[in-house]
């Protein structure tokens, strides 16, 4: 029997990381072993992988009795989610829909709720009958609470990874935890909890190796920031979820935060919804934070020579004020990251993009070239928002002084130009540029400034119809004006010619990463980029398989879709076979098991809005 | 204190009201060939007003494809011979009970909401799920042939529940 006795908080614990905030009760949770701990409304539980790949199950209950207990199916329907996720659907619940425990913080973001607990039945099947089971340490650990033993727990295993592989067979494998990964969940209700250190040493799911989970219980009185980890390279640290310099006035607008590459977006905004957000955009005027993009700074004599290298433009024609769109390349031709290069002089550029690993990129490169440049990441210090729709330009321009305090004309700046001017003295670099497919302008700005500048913006742009713009919007417009996004439209083994930004490889350049796989790929790339309109009133997504007309044989997937409100179609960008992308090719896009139902789709341009960017590249007259 | 029995001329045009359900694959074009274009506009749970056969009519959005409309003429006599995939209903088991919009701020006060929805200052237009005490209800700020109203939906069952609990705040329904 495992007695309930936490930890002494004075001793040194130099295998954990240090606490978080004020610590009530620390328990140590031997490997193979289970632990229950009382909590009362409010607290927080840290559970914390020691060593790492260990998977810890957990149980709650509430009541006077216990009666009440945590149930998967409960939370995954009230949810819609498989797993609770830091955020909106976050909370796990009880058998009467009540909330229990919340995550707050995730650094491994991979767990099960599907499966029990492991049970004695899971060993004995498996050829080792009386191997010790989470379930049965859970009844003995539990047993002096009254509680009844189970042959088999429902329980949160976190840590443990598992998913629905293609099979329908619940897979499992090796955690993806790290050693001092943890989740930090809140008590909603007073709570008898119990954890595991799974005992499970006959497969991968603990690394053929129990180790030991740490506990630690927080007070009620502290706060702790919401947050997700991701892990994107093997090189690069961990990374919480932030919030922007303007999260805390959106915050005031929306209760829909989402993790959007690691910074807490607006999915939409209270009492406006994606609808009015999105035709505010095409009509007068939105604001969106866009500091989840990542930006880098490329200094030294030869700054030119690696972006001339690294990114797919011709950046000889990219001078002092001007601006490109285009990618990062790897040897085989595929995009490492799309994004666009800010020309500040021949010895300093600016890369804004997705990723987090575009600046050891670049330097790699740099230093295998024997190079002479430095690489900052300037994300820190340069937070963004963007100001689309065909009012922007009015909303604006009252604003703008240049540093020299003069008035700065707006209509001087040109598609993909920038500038550094201010607005009511704060230093901002303006770019007309954007993602929506509208007139528009990027303004990069210090955090330190972000909230004024937020309500500044705001508060000029109200009486003109201005709305801020939460994802759900953005993505509707994004795919009407035929842009990409990461791990849709494009990866790393996919070409740009497959994406459809072919036209912004410049193959005149000497040399540069992946020009010779280029120019094979030219040739016949193995899928190409098109756009879809599709029959009928259902909306496509990504992944559906796309055929050619009456045949059971592919040509192609959708890559993203939705329905779009301007054209009152049903739209898609996808990626088809050569012989397939003529426009005006009549297709048919599978929907639910792809026989069921085929809706007709017929081939047009990438962009189905404004196709020739009209709207974005309008020319503004002197005014 | 509530004034069910106590038909003044807004009772009768409020009583008058219906509300049909319309949904299925075809649901928003339906609802777009009837109305127009502009039920297209609308996100999930926000509502217009407009004229349907000279009689007034809302049109609260649900969800994509998924409306309720209040309106006191046949509409099922107009839906159906469209002839798409998509259904129309009157919901027996549906209740409505109408309120003054200046009862608003005290429905907040005991109505329970949960994210990303806001009760307090609903704008015109909007509908939010809420609870009073354990009965779900959905409340919907809209206008009546142009009069500002609070419309609540719940279960036929609940009817004695919820206005017991309008009672105990001294809330009065039309």
């Amino acid at each position: 029997m495992v007695v309930n006795t936490p930890v002494a908080p004075k001793r040194r614990l130099l295998d954990v990381p240090a606490p978080l905030g004020k610590v009530v009760a620390e328990y140590r949770i031997e490997a193979g072993t289970a632990q229950a701990y009382t909590v009362t409304q409010g607290q927080y539980i840290q559970i914390i992988d020691v060593e790492g790949s260990q998977c810890s199950d957990f149980l709650a209950f509430a009541g006077d009795d216990y009666s009440q207990m945590l149930d998967s199916t409960v939370t995954r329907t009230l949810n819609g989610v498989a797993n609770p996720r830091v955020g909106l659907h976050g909370k796990y619940f009880d058998g009467s829909m009540q909330p229990m425990v919340e995550v707050i913080q995730d650094t491994c973001d991979r767990h099960d709720s599907f499966l029990l607990a492991c049970t004695p039945r899971y060993y004995a099947d498996a050829g080792y009958p009386g191997h010790p089971s989470c379930s049965d340490n859970f009844n003995g650990a539990i047993a002096p609470y009254g509680i009844s033993p189970k042959p088999g727990w429902s329980a949160i295993n976190f840590f443990f990874n598992t998913q629905i592989d293609c099979t329908n067979t619940v897979a499992s494998a090796e955690s993806w935890s790290r050693p001092g990964d943890y989740v930090l969940l809140k008590a909603h209700q007073t709570l008898l909890c119990a954890s595991s250190a799974c005992p499970d040493d006959i497969d991968s799911a603990n690394a053929w190796q129990p180790t030991p989970i740490h506990i630690r219980i927080y007070a009620a009185d502290q706060t702790f920031e919401r947050a997700v980890g991701k892990r994107v390279a093997a090189d690069l640290p961990l990374r919480l979820t932030q919030e922007s310099a303007f999260t805390p006035s959106i915050r005031q607008l929306s209760d829909h935060l989402v993790e959007y590459n690691s910074f807490w977006v607006p999915s939409s905004f209270a009492y406006q919804g994606d609808q009015a957000e999105y035709w505010a955009l095409r009509q007068r005027a939105a604001l969106m934070d866009l500091s989840a993009l990542r930006k880098f700074e490329i200094t030294g004599v030869d700054a030119f020579a690696l972006l001339q290298y690294a990114f797919s433009r011709n950046l000889e024609k990219v001078t002092a004020g001007r601006s490109a769109y285009g990618c990062l390349l790897n040897p085989h031709g595929g995009i490492v990251d799309d994004g666009i290069v800010f020309c500040f002089s021949p010895t300093h550029y600016r890369y804004v993009g997705n990723c987090d690993t575009d600046g050891d990129w670049l330097r790699r490169v740099a230093q295998q070239q024997g190079w002479s440049i430095e690489v900052e990441a300037v994300s820190d210090r340069i937070h963004n928002l963007a100001l689309q729709g065909p009012a922007s330009y009015n909303i604006l321009r009252s604003l703008l002084t240049s540093h020299n305090d003069s008035y700065y004309k707006l209509s001087d700046l040109s598609y993909f130009g920038f500038k550094a001017v201010e607005i009511e003295n704060i230093p901002v670099l303006l770019s007309r540029t954007g993602y929506t497919g509208e007139l528009g302008y990027e303004l990069f700005v210090h955090p330190q400034h972000g909230s004024q500048l937020w309500k500044i913006l705001i508060e000029t742009g109200r009486p003109k119809g201005l709305l801020p713009l939460g994802m759900k919007a953005l993505e509707r417009a994004r795919i009407e004006a035929g842009l990409l996004a990461f791990g849709y439209e494009f990866d790393d083994l996919i070409s740009p010619y497959q994406a459809g930004i072919g036209w912004s490889v410049a193959m005149t350049k000497p040399d540069f990463i992946g020009k010779s796989a280029l120019e094979a790929i030219r040739q016949h790339p193995p899928k190409v980029a098109v756009g879809i309109v599709l029959e009928g009133t259902e909306t496509a997504t990504h992944g559906q398989n796309i055929y050619a007309k009456g045949e059971r044989w592919r040509v192609g997937s959708i890559t993203s879709a939705t329905f779009s409100p301007i054209l009152n179609q049903n739209i898609a960008m996808a990626q088809v076979v050569p012989e397939y992308a003529a426009i005006g090719t009549q297709l048919e896009v599978g929907l639910l098991d792809s026989i069921k139902r085929r809706v007709s789709a017929t081939v047009g341009p990438l962009a189905a809005f404004d196709p020739k960017k009209s709207r974005a590249r309008v020319e503004i007259s002197h005014a | 204190m509530h004034r069910l029995a106590d038909r003044k001329s807004e009772d009768r045009r409020l009583a008058n009201r219906k509300l049909w359900d319309i949904a299925g694959v075809d649901g928003l074009e339906v609802t777009q060939l009837i109305f127009g274009q502009k039920v297209s506009y609308l996100a999930p749970f926000h509502s217009i007003e407009v004229t349907l056969k000279r009689q007034n009519c809302s049109i609260l959005r649900l969800c994509e494809k998924n409306f309720r409309i209040s309106y006191s003429g046949p509409l099922d006599q107009i839906v159906t011979p469209l002839q798409r995939r998509a259904w129309i209903k009157q919901y027996d088991w549906l209740h409505t009970l109408f309120l003054p919009t200046e009862q608003l701020s005290t429905l907040v006060k005991i109505a329970t909401v949960r994210p990303p929805h806001r009760l307090e200052s609903l704008p015109n237009n909007q509908a939010v799920p809420a609870c009073l005490g354990d009965t779900p209800v959905l409340i919907w700020r809209h206008c009546v042939a142009a009069q500002p109203t609070i419309e609540l939906h719940f279960s036929r069952q609940s009817v004695d529940n919820i206005l017991k609990q309008l009672e105990h705040l001294s809330l009065s329904t039309y």
